[in-house]
């Protein structure tokens, strides 16, 4: 394990205020897949969510010497910079033209899948197979949710916040979160029931 | 309590979020009612397939143009502060400038200022200069009244 795997957030962002790059670079190593996730649920596009993605660490790292490491977390700060990047970007006048046109989405790249590292359990291949048809199944079903509701389950479900750190990246409440993750679930069900 | 509310406090249980208290109230109920039951079952099979399953970055190389797009941009400082309000120097020039145009303008009409008149004469152009003092030119001028 290299050196800067062992640091945790809140040193290497230490390390990064003192202008190491190198520091800051292990940061990005270590987020950018969460940033990716939310962004891509969001936008529900894979260019865009590059674009947020680049978009979210130059903002982290312009505006580094404000964060304040007592108020929140780095992961919470950065997820809220790539919610914010990712809403703009849906509800931008350029976006919506681009749909009405029809030249959004052409030759978006599949998604893949992968065991996400925070469960523990291994899986076999065909164990993954039936995951794997189980979560295409959802994923449509997903996209039918309002994006509060489905940026709200997945922070939950794939980046295991908690609701506390829900509520800071998405700016409402507690309560509202604990509403949001509840009707996202009972849609869902109702939906990969049909 | 009705399901409903039930059904919220099992959404917070399988995201750890319950606290104790209510936690084993809520077991209690589960084992009286199936449907409620029926509605762990889902929401907690739900979370297990997200949480195993997630979205990979298709291959990239996202992380490397990140890292290459960050180590070219340079981090505002306190010098750098100062050199962006020293580019704006030229821009407050020019306003500068505007102002004492506008000021050079002031005094006269905005006719006069776009028709470019002459201004009226002024009193030391009405006081011909004979190389007397003022009190000579108004002793002169007062007895040039008298004698009208």
């Amino acid at each position: 394990m290299g050196l800067f795997e062992t640091l945790t957030d809140q040193e290497l962002v230490t390390g990064s205020k003192g202008s190491s790059e190198q520091y800051f670079s292990a940061l990005i190593d270590r987020h950018t897949t969460s940033v990716y996730r939310v962004a891509r649920s969001i936008t529900g596009s894979h260019e865009e969510a590059e674009d947020v993605v680049q978009e979210t660490f130059l903002r982290a790292f312009k505006n580094l010497d404000m964060f304040d490491d007592s108020k929140s977390a780095f992961k919470t700060w950065l997820l809220t910079i790539a919610r914010n990047q990712s809403v703009n970007i849906v509800s931008s006048v350029k976006r919506k033209a681009l749909i009405f046109f029809g030249d959004r989405d052409k030759g978006e790249p599949e998604l893949e899948f992968s065991s996400n590292p925070i469960s523990q359990e291994p899986q076999d291949a065909e164990t993954m197979l039936s995951i794997k048809q189980q979560f295409q199944m959802m994923e449509k079903a997903l996209k039918k949710l309002p994006e509060r509701q489905r940026t709200a389950l997945l922070l939950k479900s794939q980046e295991n916040l908690s609701y506390d750190e829900i509520s800071s990246v998405m700016d409402v409440s507690v309560s509202s979160v604990e509403s949001l993750i509840f009707r996202a679930r009972k849609k869902i069900i109702g939906l990969v029931e049909r | 309590m009705r399901h409903v509310d039930y059904q919220k406090r099992i959404s917070l249980l399988v995201d750890g979020e319950l606290n104790e208290a209510s936690t084993g109230d809520l077991l209690a109920h589960l084992t009286e009612c199936p449907d409620c039951m029926r509605v762990y079952e889902q929401m907690a099979s739900l979370n297990n397939t997200l949480a195993k399953v997630t979205i990979s970055i298709p291959e990239s190389h996202l992380t490397g143009r990140v890292k290459a797009l960050i180590s070219g941009e340079p981090k505002e400082t306190w010098v750098g502060w100062n050199l962006s309000l020293l580019k704006q120097v030229p821009i407050w020039a020019l306003i500068a400038i505007l102002a004492i145009g506008v000021g050079d303008m002031a005094g006269k009409t905005l006719t006069e200022a776009l028709n470019n008149e002459e201004a009226p004469p002024r009193l030391d152009t009405l006081l011909q200069d004979h190389g007397e003092s003022l009190s000579e030119i108004m002793i002169n001028f007062g007895q040039g009244e008298n004698s009208q």
